[in-house]
């Protein structure tokens, strides 16, 4: 009875362990954007996106409702999909964010587990891109994008297994119109 | 006081003939109808309109000839149609696809002849046809809508947005890589 016990005992605490470590693995592909609060207030153009749980079981719902080539394209490369945080700021002019805060979000990718995918550097606009992914094992659990430029900045984290190359295809192609948040910047304020 | 004299002035009252004189000035005096002021057109009878005319005759006659000459060109295309589909069903390649096989195999596994099997095919393939085209058109015009929920439009909206940013993310990166790999190419080559 007491050799029971212990081994039940063991099992449960494995399972604890597992439980937590699949846990803190889909927690870490998550960025923290604590150093963006009040950024809103100085930019120009704010996109601030953050999608998880069941609103965005919710929305893989529709997509499956939509009778739609795209939408189920889509649906099958974010079937696994966990999270999406997306934010954009656009700025009137240069220098209105705090690039440390930027280089800190950065840093964050800096951390085991993330693997730098691209990284692109131009001195037109002063344009930093960089994409980094993370596995767990075979599989996709995150990718960042960071991109900075002179008067603009975005960043997007993915929380889960996508399929980039399908989604970077789709583009223009989504039912909201291609976004072109990078051309804008030059544009006149209305 | 008589009474003749006032119904018909026979015999004499002198009474009566005393209040006449008396009231002599308001007696009425007959005079001509006053003049009116507007002129009033006599009425004239005019004849009957023509409704006959040369004119309502050629319209009707050309009306005519474009509805018969319509319907002649219906009919003779319905007829080329029909040899079409004969031409289909006698082929033993048929193109005719699924919901039409049931029907022509019965035709063919039935001990007819040749040409009894074609009257048939003939008969019956046009009406399915045509009844398939109908479908089809209904199918086209009655597209189905996805009615959604106030929270299912928002977290629709909110991924297709998050998406559409991810997606010209990624795009503009392997554009911009794809292009530098493109100058470093050009650049090889130039050398």
């Amino acid at each position: 009875m007491k050799s029971f016990n212990n081994h039940s005992l063991k099992f449960i605490l494995l399972v604890l362990c597992l439980l937590t470590a699949i846990t803190a693995d889909a927690q870490d592909a998550r960025l923290s954007f604590e150093k963006l609060n009040g950024l809103e207030n100085k930019a120009r153009d704010v996109v601030e996106i953050s999608l998880d749980g069941k609103l965005l079981d919710l929305a893989k719902r529709v997509l499956v409702k939509v009778n739609d080539e795209n939408a189920k394209k889509i649906g099958q490369a974010i079937s696994g999909l966990k999270g999406v945080y997306v934010r954009v700021y656009n700025f009137e002019n240069e220098n209105e964010y705090n690039i440390a805060d930027v280089d800190e979000i950065r840093s964050q990718l800096q951390s085991p587990g993330w693997h730098k995918l691209a990284n692109v550097r131009s001195k037109k606009n002063n344009q930093k891109i960089d994409v980094f992914t993370m596995f767990s094992g075979d599989v996709m659990s995150g990718v960042a994008v960071v991109i900075s430029e002179s008067k603009s900045i975005a960043f997007v984290n993915v929380i889960g297994p996508i399929d980039i190359d399908l989604l970077a295809e789709m583009s223009g192609k989504l039912n909201i119109p291609k976004i072109e948040i990078e051309n804008n910047q030059d544009k006149p304020k209305n | 006081m008589k009474e003749d004299y006032l119904w018909d002035k026979t015999g004499k009252d002198p009474e009566i003939e005393k209040l006449e004189n008396a009231l002599q000035a308001f007696r009425y005096q007959e005079t001509a109808p006053p003049a009116l002021s507007v002129k009033i057109l006599p009425f004239r009878k005019e004849p009957p309109r023509k409704v006959f005319s040369f004119a309502l005759v050629f319209a009707a006659f050309a009306a005519l000839v474009v509805i018969l000459a319509g319907a002649w060109f219906q009919i003779s295309r319905n007829g080329i149609e029909g040899a079409t589909n004969l031409a289909e069903t006698i082929t033993p390649q048929t193109t005719i696809k699924f919901p039409y096989d049931s029907i022509v195999k019965k035709v063919e596994t039935s001990e007819q002849s040749v040409g009894q099997k074609v009257t048939k095919v003939r008969k019956i393939v046009p009406v399915i046809a045509r009844q398939n085209k109908t479908i089809a058109k209904n199918l086209k015009v009655k597209k189905p809508t996805v009615r959604l929920t106030k929270e299912e439009k928002y977290a629709y909206d909110q991924l297709m947005l998050a998406l559409s940013i991810t997606s010209s993310k990624l795009k503009l990166v392997k554009d911009k890589i794809e292009g530098i790999e493109e100058q470093t190419a050009v650049l090889k080559d130039g050398r």
